[in-house]
Formats: C-alpha cells, sequence, structure tokens
C-alpha cells in the first residue's frame, strides 16, 4: 500500500481503521549500484583529501541509508550536513589535545602515577568514548526526521558512560558472560531516552534472553579452550618444570622442556586449543552478530509501536561469504593490474632498473608508489566491506522488521531538540563512531 | 507545463499526514486544504529539496526550525517545481559542484597543514623548548633513561652496564679522566642543566644524548678513537643537543606531527601507510637539521677549550667507512646528513688546531681502558 493509496483510503468516507491489524514490514529501497558509486567515489575522494572528505561521506551513506529506509511508503531522512561534522570534530580535537598532553605529563611523574598512567589513559580514553558514543547517537537521532518529526534523546551522556564502565567489572570477572545483561541495561538507557516527537521509547529485551541464545556460540568458542587447559594443566609434570627451570642456563632450560613428554602433550593442546577458539570466532561471528541484532530489533518500543523481527541467520553469513568471494576477485585482479603497471614502468626506464642506485626522486618514485599502491588496496577491500557486508547487513536488518500497532505514531505532536556534533567529532577522533 | 496538482503535506508539529492542493505561483508554492484553506506558502528560495526515493519529491523549508515536509507525487508537477528552485541533488547527495569545492579546500588546507609541518613544527618547538621547565625534561629523561638502559644492556657475565663503576685502580682512573673530560667541555658550554655522562659497555661505535642532559659513550667509540680530541669531538656533539634542548625539542615536534598527520590529516582507511611516511620523512628532516646545529656547537666548543674541531669529521669518516651500508638508503629517510657532508661543514666552521691538550697520554690510555674492568 503506497502512500497516496493510504490516503486516499482516508480520504474515501468512513475507513474504519487505518492500519491493518497485521503488523506492517519496513523495507529497503536503496539501489545497491548506487552505493557502490558512492562508496568508490567516497574513497577516492578521501584518500585525495588524506581523509577530509569522510565528513560528506558519512553524510552521503547516512542520507542514503536513511532515503533507503521506508515504513509505509514513507522513508526516513537524514537531515545532518558534513559541515556540522566537520565543526564538531574540530571541536572535539580541541578537547582532545590538552587530554592527551595530560596524560603525556602524568606519565612523566615518579611514583605511583607514572606506573598507573598508562591504566589511567586506557580509563579516560574509553570513558570519552562512551560519552561520545551516547552525544554521537543524540546528534544522529535530532538528525532523524520521518513525516515531519524529528527524533531526539534525553539523558546524560555523563551518566551512561559511567554505566557502561561500571559494567566492565562483571564483564571481564565472568568472561564476558555478563555482557548480554551489560547490553540489556544500557540499550534500556538508550531507549528510555529515545524519542519520536512526544512519544518515547522503551527497550523490552531482556539479557537473559539474550545469554540463552548465545551461551552456545559462548560454549563453542571458549568451552574447548578451557578444556584444553584443564587438560594442559592436568598433562604437564610440574615437579620436572621446577627442576627445569631451576637449571641456571636458559638453554638447559629449553632442553629439559623438551625432554618431557608432559610438557609437550600440554603444550600440543593448548595449541589446539587456542586454534579451536580462534577459528570457532571466526566462523561463528556472523552469527552471534544475526542473534543479537534480532535480539536487538526484537526489544525495540516507541509508545505503541512494537518491533518484532524474523531475521534469518544466513542472510547474514551469504553477506559475509560474497564480501570473501569479491575481496579473492579483487585481490587477483588488483595483482594483475599491478605486475602489468610495473611492467610498463620498467618499459619506460632505459635499461634495467637497478633498484640499488637509490637516487633521490628514484627513491622517492618507488616508496611513493608502494604506499599508493597499498593505500588503493585497502581502500578498494573497504569498500566492498561497506557495500557488500556493511550495506547488506543494514537492509537484511531492516528487511526483518515487523512492527505492530504502528498507529502509534499517526498522532505525534513535535517535541524539538536539537543537539551538536561535538559528540560525532568525539566519537570519529576517537574510532568509536558509527553509522 | 503543469502548475497544481496534489501532495501530503506534514506540518512539521505532528505526524498527521494530509493529502493537499498544491498551487505553483510567480515565487512561491502554495499549500492548501481540500477545501481551500491555505496551510503554507513557502518561497521558491526558501526550499530545498530533502533526501527522498522511488522519484517522488520531497521538499522542505531551508534553515527552518521545524521540519515540515511536502511530498509531491506527480511527476509533471514534481519537474515544474524543480525548475523554479534552486538546483540540488534530488537525492539530497552531496552534488558535483560541491564535491569539486571539498576537495579544492581539502587539497589547499593539506598545503598549508604540510607547510606548518616543514616550517612551522621546528620552529615552534625552538621557540618553545628554551622556555619549558628544566625539570620537565629532566623527568621525560628519567623516564626514557630506564627504556633505554633495558634496551642497550646486553652485558653478560656479570659485569655492569656503567663502566669504571668498579673499586679496582683501574676502573677509578678510567673514571678521573673521562670526568675530566667532560668537566672541561661541561664549563665553556654553558648548559641550561648539570650533564650526566658515562661511559657504557657497547660494542657500536656511537654515542648517544638522552633528555635532561644524560650522555652514553659506547665503549666501541673509544677503541675506535685514534686520539682525545676524537672523543671530546663526539663528546661535543653530544653536550650541543644538551645545550639545544633536542629532547625537548623532539617530543614537542613529535607531538606537533601527531597532531598534523593522525589527528588532522590521514583518518581514513589505509590512511595509516601516508601517515607513517609523513611522520618519517618529516621526522628525519627534523633531525638533520638538529644535527648539523649539534655538529656546529660541538666543533665551536672544541675550539674554545683549546681541542682540535675537525677531529669530529676525521672520526666520523672512518666510522662511515666502515660501516658502508649506509648508502643504500635515500637521504630522505637518514636522521643525520652524510658523514662527508658533516666533514665538510665542519671543516668551514672552524679550522685545525694542535690536537692533545685535554688530556695528557696516560689519562687518555686510562680511559680508553675504561672498561676492560668492571
Amino acid at each position: 500500500m503506497t502512500v497516496i493509496d493510504r490516503v486516499d483510503a482516508a480520504a474515501t468516507p468512513a475507513p474504519p481503521d487505518l492500519h491493518p491489524p497485521s503488523p506492517v514490514r519496513l523495507r529497503f529501497i536503496g539501489d545497491r549500484g548506487d552505493y557502490w558509486r558512492l562508496m568508490i567515489r567516497g574513497g577516492a575522494l578521501q584518500a585525495i583529501t588524506l581523509g577530509i572528505y569522510r565528513f560528506w561521506l558519512f553524510t552521503d551513506m547516512r542520507r542514503f541509508l536513511w532515503a533507503g529506509t521506508e515504513a509505509e511508503g514513507e522513508t526516513l531522512e537524514y537531515t545532518g550536513t558534513p559541515v556540522e561534522l566537520l565543526i564538531g570534530f574540530l571541536m572535539a580535537i580541541g578537547i582532545l589535545v590538552p587530554v592527551y598532553a595530560l596524560l603525556f605529563l602524568a606519565s612523566l611523574q615518579f611514583g605511583i602515577l607514572s606506573r598507573l598512567s598508562g591504566l589511567v589513559a586506557v580509563v579516560v580514553l574509553a570513558g570519552f568514548g562512551q560519552y561520545a558514543a551516547y552525544r554521537a547517537r543524540r546528534y544522529r537521532l535530532t538528525r532523524t526526521v520521518f513525516r515531519g518529526l524529528r527524533f531526539h534523546q534525553a539523558g546524560s551522556a555523563v551518566r551512561y558512560a559511567v554505566r557502561a564502565m561500571l559494567w566492565w567489572i562483571p564483564i571481564g570477572l565472568t568472561l564476558g558472560l555478563a555482557s548480554p545483561w551489560a547490553t540489556a541495561n544500557l540499550e534500556r538507557y538508550k531507549m528510555r531516552n529515545t524519542f519520536y516527537g512526544n512519544l518515547g521509547g522503551s527497550f523490552a529485551g531482556s539479557g537473559g534472553r539474550l545469554f540463552g541464545r548465545g551461551i552456545l556460540i559462548w560454549l563453542l568458542v571458549v568451552g574447548p579452550l578451557g578444556a584444553a587447559l584443564v587438560g594442559a594443566v592436568a598433562a604437564i609434570d610440574w615437579p620436572a618444570v621446577t627442576r627445569a627451570l631451576g637449571q641456571a642456563n636458559a638453554a638447559n632450560i629449553a632442553i629439559a622442556m623438551q625432554g618431557n613428554d608432559g610438557i609437550k602433550i600440554g603444550l600440543a593442546l593448548l595449541a589446539s586449543g587456542v586454534g579451536w577458539s580462534v577459528l570457532a570466532g571466526v566462523v561463528l561471528y556472523p552469527g552471534y552478530q544475526a542473534i543479537a541484532m534480532r535480539w536487538w530489533l526484537g526489544g525495540l518500543r516507541l509508545g505503541g509501536a512494537a518491533v518484532a523481527s524474523d531475521l534469518r541467520m544466513r542472510r547474514y553469513y551469504f553477506a559475509y561469504l560474497r564480501y570473501l568471494l569479491y575481496v579473492v576477485l579483487f585481490s587477483i585482479a588488483y595483482a594483475v593490474a599491478a605486475a602489468i603497471a610495473l611492467a610498463l614502468f620498467r618499459g619506460a626506464m632505459p635499461g634495467r632498473v637497478d633498484f640499488s642506485d637509490m637516487s633521490l626522486w628514484r627513491s622517492g618514485v618507488v616508496i611513493g608508489s608502494g604506499i599508493v599502491a597499498y593505500v588503493i588496496f585497502i581502500l578498494g577491500v573497504s569498500t566492498i566491506y561497506q557495500v557488500v557486508v556493511k550495506m547488506r547487513l543494514w537492509q537484511v536488518a531492516v528487511e526483518s522488521v515487523l512492527i505492530s500497532g504502528i498507529a502509534a505514531l499517526d498522532h505525534v505532536q513535535a517535541s524539538d531538540a536539537t543537539s551538536s556534533a561535538v559528540g560525532e567529532g568525539l566519537a570519529d577522533a576517537l574510532g568509536t563512531g558509527a553509522i | 507545463m503543469t502548475t497544481s496538482g496534489t501532495g501530503i503535506f506534514y506540518d512539521g508539529l505532528t505526524s498527521d499526514r494530509r493529502k493537499v492542493a498544491v498551487e505553483i505561483g510567480g515565487d512561491a508554492i502554495e499549500v492548501r486544504t481540500p477545501d481551500g484553506a491555505l496551510l503554507a506558502r513557502w518561497r521558491f528560495t526558501d526550499i530545498s529539496p530533502v533526501a527522498t526515493a522511488a522519484g517522488d519529491l520531497r521538499i522542505g523549508l531551508a534553515n527552518a526550525s521545524v521540519a515540515a515536509r511536502l511530498e509531491i507525487h506527480d511527476q509533471a508537477l514534481a519537474a515544474t517545481l524543480l525548475t523554479r528552485t534552486k538546483p540540488s541533488d534530488r537525492a539530497g547527495l552531496t552534488d558535483r559542484r560541491t564535491r569539486a569545492k571539498v576537495v579544492a579546500l581539502s587539497l589547499a588546507a593539506i598545503a598549508t597543514l604540510v607547510g606548518g609541518a616543514v616550517w612551522g613544527v621546528p620552529l615552534l618547538a625552538d621557540r618553545i623548548a628554551p622556555h619549558l621547565p628544566v625539570a620537565l625534561e629532566m623527568r621525560l629523561g628519567a623516564a626514557i633513561d630506564a627504556q633505554v638502559r633495558q634496551a642497550l644492556d646486553t652485558s653478560k657475565g656479570g659485569k655492569p652496564f656503567e663502566c669504571g663503576s668498579g673499586d679496582s685502580p683501574r676502573a677509578a682512573a678510567g673514571r678521573t679522566a673521562f670526568a675530566k673530560l667532560v668537566a672541561a667541555l661541561e664549563a665553556p658550554a654553558e648548559l641550561p642543566l648539570p650533564l650526566r655522562a658515562l661511559v657504557v659497555r657497547r660494542a657500536d661505535v656511537n654515542a648517544i644524548t638522552l633528555p635532561g642532559g644524560r650522555i652514553y659513550v659506547f665503549d666501541g667509540l673509544l677503541n675506535k678513537a685514534n686520539s682525545i680530541d676524537e672523543v671530546a669531538g663526539v663528546l661535543g656533539h653530544e653536550i650541543g643537543h644538551v645545550a639545544h634542548r633536542d629532547g625537548t625539542k623532539s617530543v614537542l615536534e613529535t607531538a606537533g606531527l601527531s597532531f598534523l598527520f593522525g589527528m588532522l590529516l590521514g583518518d581514513f582507511t589505509g590512511g595509516s601507510a601516508v601517515i607513517i611516511a609523513a611522520k618519517t620523512v618529516l621526522h628525519t628532516a627534523y633531525s638533520r637539521t638538529a644535527e648539523a646545529a649539534a655538529d656546529e656547537f660541538g666543533a665551536k666548543l672544541m675550539s674554545k677549550v683549546g681541542g682540535d674541531p675537525q677531529a669530529l669529521g676525521a672520526i666520523l669518516l672512518r666510522i662511515s667507512g666502515i660501516s658502508g651500508t649506509a648508502a643504500v638508503v635515500p637521504h630522505f629517510l637518514l636522521d643525520h646528513p652524510a658523514a662527508q657532508q658533516r666533514a665538510d661543514a665542519i671543516a668551514k666552521i672552524a679550522k685545525p688546531a694542535p690536537m692533545g691538550a685535554l688530556l695528557s697520554p696516560p689519562e687518555w690510555e686510562a680511559l680508553k681502558s675504561i672498561c676492560t674492568e668492571g
């Protein structure tokens, strides 16, 4: 049903209920070809401008993704501007430079502060990162327009950052098992403070449910590693190790260690445990992403409107497999192009190219073209990732959404509040930004 | 030309959808309810087309605090309206002209920042370093010292890293000779902070200066030196680094470079290679300038104390002849100027002078064997 149909239906006499009782599915109508063009051009311009173009590229990406997301014939609209992002970034630098300077000075102090300065720096910068992420979310929400009304976000970024950092303690103590509850708690804070006009949001997802869906993956990744660790501890002949370590000389320690079968078995067990964990982590990562996304979407509420998601895990896997394929193809094409370019270069040089003759211009050309070649390759792979994985996952997530009670969005009042892009700038400078 | 039709209007105050009548007039577009009541009158100059997909046109008011929107699904009406409003990419994306402008301004900004990196950063470091408290440089030196000792101290068999620290008469004689040499050079150098010079057990033919007046003369240098003046020449060069506060300057320069390349420029995927290259080229350039200045300082200091100012050039040439690998590395990646260039520059600064006034022959012998015992 298009907007025109719906309005026509509204205009015709006595429509008992505008909204069909069945849930409304979101659609993604962005054209992938357009996004390829946007990203390839953006990548090239970023390289030329040494990254300055990113504010324009990020803005275009968001405009594209927002405009491609449609509910009942009505698309989202991103109204942020690149210049806002640029100014936010410059202001963030003004905040961060003194912070970096203070952290450096702290590291020069003698005594306890100097020894702790590394830890202090990590905590301070991570706290800034959380603070920035919350403010960046506020910026994006206030720049999101739907049916003539803006979203906005209340709440305190400082409080959010403190809350996020306090959660690291139980997460660390439980080897990550507490993270579903942390995620749920932080999402509740964010959604409780999210508004569409004067319509408040909430988050209904529970940590226990995410834990239940993710525990199998956690066990597959961490379980064998734990078993290997226990097995290794049991297999190693500890008295022998103690005797070996008693040797004065490092070479003798190695010889004593090698002669001991228990140590060999223990080390082999450990190595295979770590190998399994890494492999399982890589293979199961898209699956966990899909589980977490489906859980997150299913918890979103806006007034009486509730989101459900029927996201299929295999669509995430297809996206990653296609990415692998594209990267392999791109690498082959790149290698061929590089070989041709090198052959042409050699052909253009009189005689053989003698790389031992490093005159100024020649070494400059060799090193410079190496850097250019590296940048082109990395940007190519990153562009493929942005389109084939990032945009695809956005599309898959959007298309999985079913909204029930969408009538709640019909007569919402505006409640305007804008915000600056400093949070975005901080997030950008600290590398905690998101689309 | 179609100048009237229908549209969907959101007034920006509620999310209510309204079907409206749209009329394109002389300088504005009028939005009315089906009954004819005026809802909005937007001047063409204030209208900005905003993002919309699927061929529909959506417009809003530029610079308005409310996000009122009018959607026109009639292609002909949309086409008419677009001829009246400011040209703009209908998808709301950055258009070609803006892109060109951004690229041009970015290139200008890059040129400015690179210029700042080439001239501004060393100039600022030169100006700021003398005004920073000496205590700060001492602390920096203490922090770096621990790391440098750990990296350099490869001495085996229980001999300490520092030479001449033992109680034997030989160690004491070496220590006395070295102290005499350092004192002879330190007094006329008029340094802003006290020297802490040591001979250390390292086979490399080298000497290094850390922030805070810490100078390490490597044992290998003493072995390769043909005269006391060559050692004194190297020491004079290192004292030049202390006098110029090169440790503090280097920290300031590194910070300045990281600010320009890393924070302001180079933040994109793959940009790390560009950042590393730019930092390397610029930092080695700063370093070459500092080395040349230290050479000059050392040569002048040698003249003052009655040593041979050209001895430094002589030992530099001999060392570079020994290693001989420097030729493969291009000039712009070297942190020192080439040895021949340095020797030539030193020769221009000062005339050769009679040698041997700094230490007596027995003292020179004692210094040479300072590392033979603990």
